[in-house]
């Protein structure tokens, strides 16, 4: 943690632990030793970028938890003009050239690319400005789309990724469609990547200028549709990460139906009952158990599996059957919450021998009574673990992350009832992740052994009348060892929910060769399913702590309730279109397309329902009968960029 | 008559390559200019038709830059366009244009190394080919033969 940051953090007044971090609870992982302050990313363990993402809208759920009463109040509306129909209209063009200081002008010859387009046809208004993004200028754009009647907007300066969005503002406060508008990259791919060559750079500024202007000929204005919002959600699944999302957003005001497979709520935290801190998990269990089911604005359905999700953002229609009835739920977003379970095993004798356990089942009988039977009465019993099993191997290869703290947990609860105890782990390598670490160092120092084997030398277990054996090669010594223990404990790793591919082929939405959700996006959408409007989180994600599992169904409030929130939603003009016309139903649209945007409809057509389309033109690009168009995105306009730069070349 | 510049295009994905692009920009890495960036959703957009109207048209060669394989932000554009340019690669070479006049690279928002790296190789590459053969064979669709 750098300086910078304790210092700011001590200006904050935050506690910090004894590496500077932000100091914050399993439990409650986001928040700081402050009330109203939230912490997210790094600052508050060592964490890469997804989780430091979700802990990012995490943060932002809480803050938005306790605004929730003022949302909306101070808001201003933005009133635009009555938008012009520009379609009869020949294009009449301006071009606006940026210095951006000198950003641009300084390698670039800004005066000579306006001369180009003013020459270019359709352009009426041609001229460089110092900044064209400032507000002076934009109001000067302003001035010129209403002195010079202009139907076009065409601003050669840096990128559209940044500043799109701004010029689109100006044409709709000047009463134009904002979809009238193209851009030319001159900085960010001109003046700055060619700076020791200004005749070749100008030359190139004037060709992705002329270019843009060829595409603006033949932009046309788009509709953005509208479309109102049910604002509830339903949450699958009623562990802690299904409970927490559901609290979360109901305590924001939105109504929730929390679908429950099981006769109880709990999940997989029925079987934890402390943290490897020591926090009580049986307790904030027991908290959150009580709290939905009191909470009014939840309905909890147990003994209940969904039959049908119709439907996309904002309107969900879904059915959920609950016992011999069908219940009908409309609803605006989806969270799936559907966990996972601690994966079963016949190897090492598991279900064979009674002395062959698994660390669930240990932690329970370590909170159940004193010790569990194989110990009892011994002075100095002898427990084996054995990490990775069935982990991390062709048929499971992904590391699930909890095992190794939970070994080290119940190792350490062992010998704190039983310091005479022999407690050996064996493993090809101990991941306790992040300040975990500390209790790798503690469980060693209180005398656990950590025998490391190779990637291909798992340990072999045999049974001798009725007795244990264990023997493994240890890598640090070269040695065999053979080990005698009064109990043999299993670290299985956690296994994707049953569940999983039925609530997939509902939605629609792909699960990873290993059974889990797949995000949208690993590290830009990593508690969003590539369908808008349906969110992941825990279990259902990949296996996790339970202290990442509360930050990421936080984040599933966070990204569900910026959805709810809204009466209504924006559904962006850049979308595909079926020409039914030519369509013959093939269905390669719907083949192609991530998000099960293409249907074929009752006419035997495709058509692409507007709000699940994400605009990314893979139906169109892929179509036989080159049917399908993706709005702003039309041949004719790429084609005559093509045009303007190969074909015919004026020169600058 | 000038002296010849290969005339080189770079359809860039929006999520991914064009960022890159645009990185390469800010971290003020320099390349050769003869490249002209056209913006599109995802590579997966692209169609076979508008690379074969460009190298008609004359274009010197075609850089299609996606995202990296598996991280496409609408997860399978950029396969598919691996596809599409593998085939058009085949029927370049097969006409004796050079198959090597097109290229796919995958990269991600952050390898602007990569953006700038490829930009260099495909400007030498045409360089070594020299101009294309299909220079001038095509006329303008929008404004009719002259």
């Amino acid at each position: 943690v750098p300086q910078s940051v304790r210092e700011t953090a001590g200006r904050l007044g935050l506690d910090l632990n004894e590496f500077g971090f932000a100091q914050t609870e399993r439990l409650a992982p986001l928040a700081t030793s402050r009330p109203g302050l939230y912490v997210a990313g790094a600052f508050q363990e060592p964490k890469d970028i997804p989780e430091s993402v979700a802990q990012a809208s995490a943060a932002a759920a809480c803050a938005m938890d306790q605004l929730a009463q003022a949302r909306g109040s101070l808001i201003k509306r933005q009133e635009y003009p009555w938008e012009r129909d520009v379609t009869d209209e020949a294009p009449r063009i301006g071009v606006f050239i940026c210095h951006c200081g000198q950003n641009i002008s300084s390698v670039i010859d800004v005066q000579r690319v306006a001369d180009k387009a003013a020459l270019l046809p359709n352009v009426v208004f041609a001229e460089t400005s110092l900044y064209t993004c400032s507000d002076t200028n934009l109001q000067h754009v302003k001035d010129a789309i209403k002195e010079h009647h202009l139907n076009r907007l065409v601003v050669a300066s840096c990128s559209p990724r940044t500043h799109e969005v701004l010029f689109q503002e100006t044409l709709r406060d000047s009463g134009l469609n904002q979809y009238l508008f193209a851009m030319a990259n001159i900085r960010d791919q001109g003046s700055w990547v060619h700076k020791d060559d200004p005749v070749a750079a100008t030359e190139k500024a004037g060709d992705l200028m002329a270019m843009a202007v060829a595409r603006a000929r033949h932009l046309k204005g788009l509709q953005t549709g509208q479309l109102p919002v049910t604002a509830s959600a339903l949450v699958f699944g009623g562990g802690l990460a299904g409970m927490t999302a559901a609290l979360g957003i109901a305590d924001q005001g939105f109504q929730v139906h929390l679908v429950e497979k099981e006769p109880a709520l709990g999940g997989l935290l029925r079987e934890v009952h402390s943290t490897l801190e020591g926090a009580d998990v049986a307790a904030h269990l027991h908290e959150l158990v009580k709290k939905v089911h009191a909470h009014p604005g939840i309905d909890v359905y147990l003994n209940a599996m969904p039959s049908s999700i119709a439907g996309h953002i904002g309107n969900f229609k879904s059915v959920i059957r609950v016992a011999a009835d069908e219940v009908a739920i409309s609803h605006g977003v989806v969270v799936i919450a559907t966990g996972g379970q601690e994966r079963s095993t016949e190897l090492y004798l598991h279900g064979n021998n009674p002395h062959v356990t698994t660390q669930s089942k240990l932690e329970m009988a370590l909170a159940k009574s004193e010790l569990p039977p194989e110990l009892e009465g011994k002075n100095n019993p002898t427990v084996v673990m054995i990490q990775c099993v069935e982990s991390r191997n062709e048929e499971h290869p992904y590391c699930s992350r909890v095992c190794c703290s939970e070994a080290v947990k119940n190792a350490l609860e062992i010998k704190r009832r039983l310091p005479d105890a022999n407690v050996a782990v064996l493993g090809r390598d101990i991941r306790t992740y992040g300040f975990r670490e500390l209790f790798f160092q503690k469980a060693r120092e209180e005398g656990v052994l950590f025998v490391r084997h190779p990637e291909k030398g798992d340990p072999l277990v045999t049974e001798q009348d009725g007795r244990l054996e264990v023997r493994v090669h240890d890598a640090s010594s070269n040695r065999e060892l053979l080990l005698r223990p009064d109990l043999l404990v299993l670290s299985t790793g956690i296994a994707p929910a049953a569940t999983n591919p039925v609530l997939s082929g509902l939605l629609r939405s792909a699960l990873t060769s290993d059974g889990f959700f797949l995000e949208a996006h690993p590290k830009l959408r990593p508690v969003d399913l590539a369908n808008e409007g349906e969110f992941l989180c825990g279990l259902a994600h990949s296996p996790r702590f339970m202290d990442e599992t509360i930050a990421h169904a936080l984040a599933t409030v966070g990204r569900a309730t910026t959805v709810l929130s809204k009466t209504h939603l924006q559904i962006p003009g850049q979308v595909a279109q079926v020409d039914p016309e030519n369509c013959v139903a093939c269905a390669t649209c719907v083949k192609v397309c991530p998000y099960g945007a293409p249907m074929i409809n009752e006419m035997s057509k495709a058509e692409i329902q507007g709000a699940m389309c994400m605009g990314c033109g893979s139906c169109a690009a892929s179509c036989p009968a080159r049917t399908i168009t993706l709005l702003h995105q039309e041949d004719q306009a790429l084609v005559a960029m093509l045009d303007e730069l190969l074909v015919d070349e004026v020169g600058v | 008559m000038t002296e010849w510049e290969p005339q080189i295009i770079a359809f860039c994905c929006n999520y991914c390559a064009y960022a890159a692009a645009d990185l390469a920009g800010s971290k003020r890495m320099q390349y050769p200019t003869n490249v002209r960036v056209i913006h599109t959703p995802c590579t997966g957009k692209i169609e076979m038709e508008h690379i074969l109207d460009a190298f008609l048209k004359g274009v010197d060669g075609i850089l299609v830059a996606g995202c990296l394989e598996g991280g496409c932000h609408f997860l399978e554009g950029n396969l598919r366009a691996r596809k599409r340019t593998d085939r058009i690669r085949e029927m370049l070479a097969e006409i004796g244009v050079g198959g090597e006049r097109l290229k796919m690279v995958n990269l991600s928002a952050a390898m602007a190394p990569t953006f700038v790296e490829s930009v260099q190789e495909m400007v030498n590459t045409v360089r070594t080919l020299g101009p294309t053969p299909l220079r001038g064979s095509r006329q303008p669709e929008s404004e009719g033969t002259a």
